[in-house]
C-alpha cells in the first residue's frame, strides 16, 4: 500500500511537473536563442545531408557560433527530424522529457541517501526541485546543456550507489563519460567527479574483490573517449580551457551566496535571467542556511561526504572558467544543492504537527507557484524578447515574401543573427554548404575566428557600410539602433516596413533607397 | 556566579541597544521605501502584462503598497544575510574561513549563548526593516562577525595545537 502511494505521489509531481514544462513550450521562451537555432540548423544539416553547415561530413565536435560542441544532442535530434517536422518545440521536447528523467532520478537518489527523518520530505523536495526556477527555465531550452546535466546526473547516482555495490561504477563510468559528448561543461565535470569520487572514497572502492570492476571501467572509459584522443592536439578540444583562471576563484563567495542563489541572479546574460526571481524562491534562503549546518555537522558520514564533493565538482569548473556568473555553466550543482534544502526541508516538517504541515506545504507551493507564474510565465516573455533574439521569425517571412529583392541585415549588436535567419527560413543546408567559405571547412578543428560577414542567396548579413550600401539597390534591415531618422534622411533611405514585439515596440526595421 | 552571568548579559544587552539605536538613527529609512520614476514605470507596465482576465493579480504582484513594502523587507534581508556583501567590503576574505568556522560554532551551540543567538536575529529582523543605507553601514551585524570571526580563530588556534 505504502509503495502503491509513494508512485502515486511521484507520479503526480512528474504530470505536474511535465504540464508545467509543456505548457507554451513554443511560445515560452519568446524567440529562439542563437543556441537553439545553431543545434536544430546544424541537426537540419546532419539529417538532410550529413554534413554541418560547413560542409564537414559527421564531425565529433561541431563548430558552433565560434566555439566547439559536443556532437551528441545534434546526432540524437537529425534522428528524430526523421518523425517530426524541423521546428524548436522538437528541440525543446527533448528537453522537457530529459529533465522529467532528472526529476525521478533526484528522487531516487535522495531516497538512496536516507538522508531525511520523515518520509514524506522526499516528495515535498522532489517536488519543489521540479518546480524550481532554475529547473523550469533549464527544462524548456533547445539545446545540449540540459540533456548533459541530466545524463551526468544519472552517472553520479550510479556513482553513489556504487558505494553499496562496486558494480555500480560500471555504469556511473559509461554514464559519465557518455555525459561529455553531449555538453561541454561536462567535458570537465566528468573526470573530475570520478577523480574526486576515487579519491575521497578510496578506502572503499580500491579493495581487492573490486579489481575487476576497476578494470572494467578503465576499459569502458578508455573505450569511450577513444574519438576524444584523436582530437586532444586540436585547438577545438581545448577551446574554452584556455579561460580557466585560479583569480576567479574567489567568484565561489558569490555561487554560494543567498542573495544570488534566492533572490538576484547575476548573471549578465540576459538570456538566462527571469524577472524579479532568482535561481531558486526566495523563502528557500531558510533550509538553506539550516541544511548547509547540518551539512557541517554531519559531515562525517560518508553520505554527507558525497553531498560536500557533489557540491564543490559541481561549482569549481564554473567558478574558475570564468569572472562572471553562469547560472547554465553551474546547472549540476542543483542536485547537491536541493539535497541540502531538503535536510533543512525536512528539519522543519520535522518541528511541525503533521496537520500544520499540510497548511504549511500547501501555502508554501501556492506562494511559489504564484511567483513561478508572475515572473516565468507572464513577465519573462515579455521582459526578455531581444534577448531570445524575438522577431528574426518575420524578417525571414518579409525576405520570403521579397524573392525579387536584396537584403542588408545589420548585426552589430548580434554578431551571430546569420543562424537565426538560416533556421527560420529553413534554408537549404546544401545550398549553404556550397555558399559558405571553404576556409572553414579546411581549418575545421584549429578553432579560426568567427566571420565578420555572412552572404547567402539574396542576403547578407553583416555591419552596415555606410559609404556603400544605402547606394546600393537592397532592402537594409536592422534594430532601432542601426538607423537613426537622420541617418535615413541623410542617405535617401526611406521606411518600407517595421516589425514589432507582443508590447507594441519597434525591434527591427527595414529601409530602402528612394 | 550567577550574579556575574547576570551581570555579563545585562551589560551585553546594554551594548547591543546602544547599537541598535545608534544603527536606527544613523540609518535612511525613507530612501529605502522610496520609488524611483523608472521603478514606478515599470511596476506599471508589470501590471499591464498580465492578461486581461488576471487584471487583479497583477495590481496585486506588481503596484499594491503592501506587497511592495513587503518587496522591499525582502530586499533589505537578502542585503542584510549577503556575506559577500561583508567581504572584502568590511573584513579581507582571508578571515571568510574562520567567519564561516566561528558561524557553524555559534549555530551549534546556540543553546549556551541564547542571548547572543536571539539578539543577532532580532538585529537581521531590524537590518531587514530599516534597510541597507545606513551612514556607517551594517554596524550592528559588524559587531557579530567579529564575534563569529574570533570564534573560528580560537577554535581553529585550538584544533593545530591538539
Amino acid at each position: 500500500m505504502k509503495k502503491f502511494v509513494n508512485l502515486f505521489l511521484l507520479l503526480g509531481i512528474i504530470l505536474f511537473s511535465g504540464f508545467l514544462y509543456f505548457y507554451k513550450l513554443r511560445e515560452i521562451p519568446n524567440g529562439v536563442y542563437v543556441d537553439e537555432a545553431s543545434v536544430a540548423y546544424n541537426a537540419y544539416s546532419i539529417f538532410l545531408t550529413g554534413k554541418d553547415e560547413y560542409g564537414v561530413s559527421n564531425p565529433i565536435f561541431f563548430r558552433l557560433l565560434g566555439s566547439y560542441s559536443p556532437s551528441l544532442f545534434i546526432y540524437l535530434t537529425s534522428l528524430l527530424l526523421k518523425y517530426f517536422s524541423f521546428d524548436i518545440l522538437l528541440f525543446r521536447s527533448l528537453t522537457v522529457f530529459s529533465v522529467l528523467l532528472s526529476v525521478v532520478l533526484f528522487y531516487l537518489l535522495s531516497k538512496k541517501m536516507k538522508l531525511y527523518k520523515l518520509s514524506i520530505s522526499y516528495f515535498v523536495i522532489t517536488f519543489f526541485y521540479a518546480i524550481s526556477p532554475w529547473l523550469v527555465f533549464n527544462a524548456k531550452l533547445g539545446y545540449e546543456t540540459t540533456l548533459g546535466f541530466v545524463i551526468f546526473t544519472v552517472g553520479t547516482y550510479f556513482l553513489f550507489l556504487s558505494l553499496k555495490n562496486a558494480k555500480n561504477l560500471s555504469f556511473a563510468t559509461f554514464f559519465l563519460s557518455l555525459s561529455t559528448y553531449i555538453s561541454h561543461n561536462q567535458r570537465f565535470l566528468a573526470p573530475l567527479m570520478l577523480l574526486g569520487f576515487l579519491i575521497f572514497y578510496k578506502k572503499e572502492i580500491f579493495k581487492k574483490e573490486n579489481k575487476i570492476v576497476l578494470l572494467t571501467c578503465l576499459f569502458i572509459g578508455l573505450a569511450i573517449h577513444i574519438p576524444h584522443f584523436f582530437f586532444l592536439g586540436t585547438k577545438a578540444f581545448w577551446v574554452k580551457s584556455a579561460q580557466f583562471s585560479l583569480r576567479y576563484l574567489s567568484n565561489i563567495l558569490v555561487y554560494l551566496s543567498p542573495k544570488t542563489l534566492f533572490y538576484e541572479n547575476p548573471d549578465i546574460d540576459m538570456q538566462h535571467t527571469i524577472p524579479k526571481l532568482s535561481m531558486m524562491f526566495n523563502w528557500m534562503v531558510i533550509p538553506y542556511f539550516i541544511g548547509l549546518y547540518l551539512l557541517v555537522k554531519n559531515i562525517s558520514d560518508y553520505r554527507y561526504k558525497y553531498i560536500l564533493l557533489y557540491s564543490g565538482v559541481t561549482l569549481i569548473p564554473s567558478v574558475v572558467s570564468s569572472a562572471f556568473i553562469s547560472e547554465q555553466k553551474v546547472l549540476p550543482f542543483i542536485i547537491p544543492l536541493f539535497i541540502i534544502l531538503g535536510l533543512g526541508i525536512d528539519s522543519i516538517l520535522k518541528r511541525t504537527k503533521s496537520s500544520f504541515r499540510i497548511i504549511l506545504f500547501a501555502l508554501i507551493a501556492f506562494y511559489s507557484f504564484l511567483m513561478l507564474y508572475s515572473s516565468y510565465f507572464v513577465l519573462f516573455p515579455k521582459e526578455r524578447v531581444e534577448a531570445w533574439n524575438y522577431g528574426y521569425d518575420q524578417i525571414a517571412q518579409y525576405i520570403k515574401n521579397n524573392p525579387d529583392k536584396n537584403f542588408l541585415i545589420d548585426h552589430t549588436r548580434n554578431p551571430r543573427a546569420y543562424i537565426l535567419l538560416l533556421y527560420h527560413l529553413k534554408y537549404d543546408p546544401a545550398k549553404y554548404q556550397k555558399e559558405v567559405d571553404s576556409f572553414y571547412k579546411e581549418n575545421y578543428y584549429k578553432a579560426p575566428d568567427p566571420a565578420q560577414s555572412y552572404k547567402f542567396s539574396n542576403i547578407e548579413v553583416r555591419s552596415i557600410d555606410w559609404k556603400i550600401d544605402p547606394k546600393q539597390n537592397c532592402i537594409i534591415i536592422g534594430d532601432p539602433l542601426s538607423i537613426s531618422s537622420n541617418q535615413a534622411e541623410e542617405h535617401n533611405l526611406i521606411k518600407v516596413n517595421e516589425f514589432k514585439d507582443l508590447s507594441g515596440n519597434i525591434i527591427f526595421e527595414a529601409f530602402e533607397a528612394k | 556566579m550567577k550574579k556575574k552571568k547576570y551581570f555579563k548579559n545585562l551589560l551585553f544587552l546594554a551594548a547591543i541597544s546602544s547599537l541598535l539605536i545608534f544603527q536606527i538613527v544613523s540609518t535612511n529609512i525613507k530612501q529605502a521605501y522610496t520609488y524611483t520614476p523608472h521603478e514606478i514605470n515599470l511596476q506599471i507596465q508589470r501590471m499591464n502584462s498580465f492578461p486581461p482576465s488576471l487584471a487583479r493579480l497583477g495590481y496585486i504582484l506588481n503596484v499594491k503598497k503592501e506587497v511592495q513594502i513587503f518587496e522591499k523587507i525582502i530586499n533589505n534581508f537578502f542585503f542584510t544575510v549577503d556575506f559577500k556583501e561583508y567581504f572584502p567590503r568590511y573584513f579581507p576574505s582571508i578571515l571568510f574561513p574562520f567567519f564561516i568556522l566561528g558561524f557553524y560554532i555559534f549555530a551549534d551551540e546556540r543553546n549556551k549563548h541564547k542571548l547572543v543567538f536571539y539578539s543577532f536575529l532580532i538585529s537581521i529582523i531590524v537590518l531587514s526593516l530599516i534597510g541597507p543605507f545606513a551612514k556607517f553601514g551594517p554596524i550592528l551585524l559588524i559587531f557579530y562577525f567579529i564575534y563569529f570571526i574570533i570564534l573560528g580563530f580560537l577554535r581553529m588556534v585550538r584544533l593545530i595545537k591538539k
